[in-house]
């Protein structure tokens, strides 16, 4: 019914003048807008293009986002690996220094301190950021390794590595703490076999003599023997070597010298009459020297066995001895969850970068992930865990061969060469630092690309103020000339002038 | 002759100019009323055998029948342009500007950010309830579009029910005035008034209606509709609206008034015959043809574009597809494929080399023995089948088997496992066979999760039985209630997976940029052409463009309209209004005509007064 309302009763004049009113009201909205248009249908044709810009601008923050919020968590990342990498090196120093020291000084916080040092660890492998847990992989929501006590001690049911160390010192020491290593004596042949074929103890290395009237013979068979025989009585000092394998695949030799002397000191053997006698002594010492050599550096290596057992790296399962019993136990058996500590239960992939990944543009993404269980944390947990469960007592006879016989191992292990193998610290930190150098360059370009995004919207839908402001000016004028010119008008009518 | 005729003639002077001023008073008065003709005094000489007085004839009202018709035919255009442009314009605030705070496509934007933010960060509950609000957001949006697009397609029905009853009532009163008008015996003036108001009723009806208009000789009009359906000849025919309840997006038109599920507008002719003006396509402009278009096609295909983002949406989250595996026997290679978990509407695709072609089949499930047999090729060359898979996966190779010819052989192993392979002699090649089916659990093992769901918590699967499950989805849209009371469902892909694995995020995220959805079936087929594609982003973008781009149109088309109104206006003011100027001159003269009179006869008076002094 509107349009027959003003059925040819109201002025065409008139309702232009309306309609530039109306024109100057939505000018004003645009000047205050600051937008060209205020609704869906004043967009005209920049529409769809407005539309997906803004929905790529929003994206490009959604990435942004996403940079600073992994920025954050590299930089918590960045000292967990720092201060491991500082105590990597501390460790190494005190390692080095391979003696007892002052008063046995070294011998007696080696064990506290070491196991400060791993309680640090722990603590720096379970780092978080808001709540997320940054070293176990894509496994984030629990905390990746158990706590200090747990882990040595255990938990309920549950084996700790002391128990584990334990286990693994009876298997390789066996039950007469030989190292699991037979010794017959046959008239002049001496004969040395292992127990039988399992991974423990003692392995036959080599034997080799400077006698001439010495034969060595060298491994054969499984389980394996070889022998020492004496065919004459050998040149006093002249030297017979027995080599063996220890567990942790450092070998050890046993070097036994010929002497005259009825009482031989370590190291050295009673010249015999003949052969016969000559081999007797011989075996008496070599029993003596096999026995120390299971005491001590037998045991250190057990202790790191039974490390690189309990400590599983990336794609190993922990290990038990399979017992009991243990002294005579003749294999390992993979542990159950139920009955052994998990020191690591974060994610464990074959790509530890790529557990976790962020986009960062449009088609990029960055792999961020870190895993406690690569390589260079579980070195370095490993041989603090060896240190640290180790007691060695000023009284206790061994113990400082056992602690050189450790602080050789960690030396070893700790040592600068291994920092260009993957997976160690100095190389994750070097992966990382490419991470956040891929991010700084897309931070870069995502800023750029919005920045360029939000001027073609600002082109397409900002009302340009001086044209916004020039057309409300023209349209004032027209509007004023407009209302003169009625009012003129209206007044030039025959009514006022007939008399 | 003589003084008698002066006299005569005197006094006839002075009655045409009295009866000139009357009239004259009457435009005056009248001036401002719409719809008034301005009337003109006919005076002509009336010449006796010794006298020429002047004589007022009938009294002429300025019209002109074309200026009439186009005037008509104008305001019916005008009519429906503007509702048009009225339902159109409400519409469009509805949806808001892009880029506004609350419009779709910003809503939707914020939803991909909050899954990225999740993928960076799926174990941060905060994040996790982020996506909750975003994704509800979203469909709540769709919700109340929906809801919108409903309640304006119900506001059609009221005002059609308004217009009719205006209708008959304006159709009556023409009856009367004709009637009227008919009789001759009225006075010039009175005759005048009816014609005017013969003129405000045609064109009010014109407003609502198209009409020709056939003036008769008499005066009275004939009205019918341009489609040459008699609206007012003797009789006046009688406009019906018959109320079908509250529209829903179900309730769509069909000329099968049992089927149809909305209100019915017919035609009851003076004869007794009815006439459905929707189903005949009786309306073809006025008020009352523009709110039919919006009911039925307009609104319903906003509608429809709703529904496909929000199945698009759904379909996104929730679908996972399985690539077959390749199976060799004998001779022939192929695939299996495990149907066991495929629900109504999912459907696998098969892709196939027949004698140097490459073909592609898409089977559904389809269980409504109503829809099938469905056997199609749509432009894109994909051949579509639906399948009833109630009655087991052997029933389902059977059939297929026999669909696709001898040069594949499709075969139901065991259980659930429908296996295609060649014919084995190089005559044909299987390339792929992937199942896309809809994630029904939240923890089922898939990436996909069921995030937006239909009513009652059931899944969405694009079911294609009955009236499809995607009619109306848009209005039934809503987070899956077990997600949201427990958001680590977001990322937790199976029981045991980390709260940390980002897996189900980034499909998601994958899913919502790479997956490509079409426009469903509910489309009819004027819609075909704005059918949207692409990403679900694309189609919002798509829906916003489209629906922006009709609002302009409507607009455009309504100020044009208004225009051309606007000159007939002016026109008819020139022609039939009243020029106070002119009538104060013609006042003036009048004046002077009667004080003239008057002088011939107070001189007449004079002079037969000197003759009687003799």
């Amino acid at each position: 019914m509107i349009i027959n309302k003003n059925m040819f009763s109201v002025n065409a004049s008139y309702t232009n003048v309306f309609r530039m009113r109306q024109q100057l009201d939505s000018l004003q909205i645009q000047l205050a807008s600051g937008k060209k248009a205020q609704t869906l249908s004043d967009l005209g044709p920049s529409r769809a293009v407005g539309i997906d810009l803004r929905q790529q601008v929003s994206r490009i923050d959604a990435y942004q986002n996403n940079i600073t919020m992994v920025g954050v968590r590299l930089d918590v990342v960045d000292l967990a690996l720092t201060r491991m990498s500082d105590i990597e090196s501390e460790a190494r120093k005190f390692a080095a220094t391979d003696t007892a020291g002052e008063n046995k000084i070294n011998l007696i916080t080696a064990q506290n301190y070491s196991s400060s040092q791993l309680d640090e660890v722990i603590n720096l492998l379970n780092s978080k950021a808001a709540g997320r847990y940054l070293l176990a992989g894509s496994d984030t929501d629990d905390a990746p390794v158990a706590s200090l006590d747990t882990m040595m001690n255990g938990q309920g049911a549950k084996a700790g590595f002391r128990t584990i160390v334990s286990e693994r010192k009876a298997a390789d020491a066996g039950a007469n703490g030989m190292g699991r290593i037979g010794v017959v004596l046959a008239g002049a042949t001496l004969t040395l076999s292992e127990d039988g074929v399992h991974p423990f103890g003692l392995k036959m290395g080599a034997t080799s003599s400077e006698s001439a009237t010495v034969t060595a013979s060298q491994p054969t068979g499984s389980p394996a023997s070889m022998g020492v025989t004496f065919t004459g009585v050998p040149n006093e000092g002249e030297k017979t070597f027995v080599t063996f394998t220890l567990p942790d695949g450092t070998s050890s030799t046993i070097s036994l010298a010929a002497t005259s002397s009825a009482t031989p000191k370590d190291g050295e053997y009673t010249l015999g009459a003949d052969a016969a006698t000559t081999a007797q002594n011989f075996e008496t010492a070599l029993n003596s020297s096999i026995s120390a050599l299971a005491g001590s550096e037998l045991a250190s290596a057990s202790v790191f066995a039974a490390a690189d057992n309990f400590f599983n790296g990336n794609g190993d399962t922990i290990q038990r001895v399979n017992g009991p019993p243990f002294d005579s136990a003749t294999s390992l058996i993979a542990a159950t969850p139920s009955n052994t500590v998990t020191w690591y239960d974060g994610s464990s992939s074959t790509s530890a970068r790529k557990s976790v990944s962020a986009r960062v543009g449009e088609s990029a993404t960055v792999d961020y992930g870190v895993e406690g269980n690569e390589k260079g944390f579980v070195d370095l947990v490993r041989s603090l865990a060896a240190m640290a469960v180790e007691t060695f007592s000023s009284n206790d006879a061994t113990a400082e061969k056992r602690y050189s016989a450790l602080t050789e191992r960690q030396t070893a292990r700790l040592a600068q060469s291994n920092n260009n193998s993957p997976g160690s610290l100095e190389v994750i930190t070097m992966e990382l630092g490419i991470v956040r150098n891929t991010m700084g360059n897309y931070l870069e370009r995502n800023n750029n690309y919005k920045v360029q995004a939000q001027t073609v919207i600002g082109q397409l839908e900002d009302a340009p103020v001086s044209d916004v402001i020039m057309r409300i000016k023209n349209l004032d004028l027209r509007l004023q000339a407009s209302y003169q010119a009625i009012s003129v008008i209206s007044k030039l009518t025959m009514v006022n002038y007939i008399r | 002759m003589g003084l008698t005729a002066t006299l005569s003639n005197a006094l006839s002077g002075m009655g045409v100019t009295q009866s000139g001023l009357e009239i004259l008073s009457r435009n005056v008065a009248n001036s401002g009323v719409a719809g008034y003709n301005v009337q003109r005094q006919n005076p002509v000489e009336n010449a006796g055998t010794n006298s020429s007085s002047v004589r007022a004839t009938q009294v002429n009202r300025a019209f002109d029948q074309s200026l009439q018709n186009y005037y008509t035919k104008e305001v019916s255009d005008g009519g429906y342009a503007q509702a048009r442009s009225e339902f159109l314009t409400r519409l469009e605030t509805y949806f808001g500007k892009p880029g506004d705070k609350g419009s779709l496509d910003s809503l939707y934007a914020g939803f991909e950010s909050s899954l990225e933010a999740l993928a960076t960060s799926p174990d941060n509950y905060s994040t996790r309830a982020s996506v909750l609000n975003a994704a509800g957001g979203v469909a709540q949006r769709l919700n109340s579009l929906s809801t919108s697009v409903q309640n304006l397609r119900q506001d059609t029905e009221n005002q059609m029910r308004d217009l009719v009853n205006g209708l008959n009532s304006n159709l009556s009163n023409l009856s009367d005035i004709n009637q009227r008008l008919i009789n001759s015996t009225q006075n010039d003036s009175a005759r005048a008034a009816l014609l005017d108001e013969r003129d405000r009723l045609t064109s009010a009806i014109s407003e609502t209606i198209d009409v020709n208009v056939t003036y008769r000789t008499d005066g009275s009009v004939r009205l019918m509709t341009r489609a040459g359906v008699g609206l007012l000849d003797v009789g006046a025919s009688t406009f019906n609206f018959n109320d079908n309840g509250k529209l829903s997006p179900g309730s769509l038109f069909s000329s099968n008034s049992s089927q149809s599920g909305v209100g019915e507008l017919s035609l009851r002719t003076p004869a007794g015959l009815t006439l459905d003006l929707v189903g005949q396509r009786v309306l073809q402009s006025g008020r009352l043809a523009g709110l039919v278009e919006l009911r039925d096609q307009t609104l319903v295909q906003a509608q429809s574009q709703l529904d496909d983002i929000a199945a698009s949406l759904a379909m996104a989250v929730s679908n996972v597809t399985d690539q077959g595996t390749p199976v060799v026997s004998g001779a022939a290679n192929g695939f299996d494929a495990d149907l066991s978990n495929v629900q109504k509407g999912n459907s696998f695709l098969l892709d196939y080399v027949e004698g140097g072609t490459a073909k592609t089949v898409k089977v559904v499930r389809v269980d409504d023995p109503g829809k099938l047999p469905m056997d199609s090729t749509g432009p894109d060359g994909v051949r579509t089948i639906g399948l009833d898979f109630s009655s087991g996966i052997g029933a389902v190779a059977t059939s297929l088997d026999t669909a696709l010819g001898a040069a594949i052989v499709v075969s139901n192993p065991t259980g659930n496992v429908l296996r295609v392979v060649d014919d084995g002699l190089g005559g044909s090649s299987i390339t792929s066979l992937a199942t896309t089916i809809t994630a029904q659990n939240t923890q089922d093992g898939t990436l996909a999760v069921p995030l937006f769901v239909d009513a009652a918590n059931m899944s969405f699967t694009n079911s294609l039985d009955n009236n499809t499950q995607r009619q109306g989805f848009a209005g039934r849209i809503s987070l899956n209630s077990a997600i949201v009371q427990d958001n680590s469902l977001l990322v937790q892909y199976s029981s045991t997976s980390s709260l940390g694995d980002a897996g189900r995020a980034n499909y998601i995220l994958d899913q919502m940029r790479q997956a490509s959805f079409s426009g469903g079936v509910t489309s009819t087929k004027s819609m075909g052409r704005n059918q949207l594609s692409g990403s679900v982003g694309a189609m919002v973008s798509q829906a916003l463009s489209y629906q922006g781009a009709s609002v302009e149109n409507t607009q455009a088309q309504q100020s044009t309209r208004e225009l051309t109104l606007e000159t007939l206006n002016t026109r008819m003011k020139d022609k039939y209004g009243v020029n106070v100027d002119k009538e104060m001159a013609l006042l003036i003269e009048l004046q002077t005509a009667y004080a003239a009179n008057a002088r011939v006869l107070s001189t007449v008076q004079q002079l037969i007064n000197t003759l009687m002094k003799i």
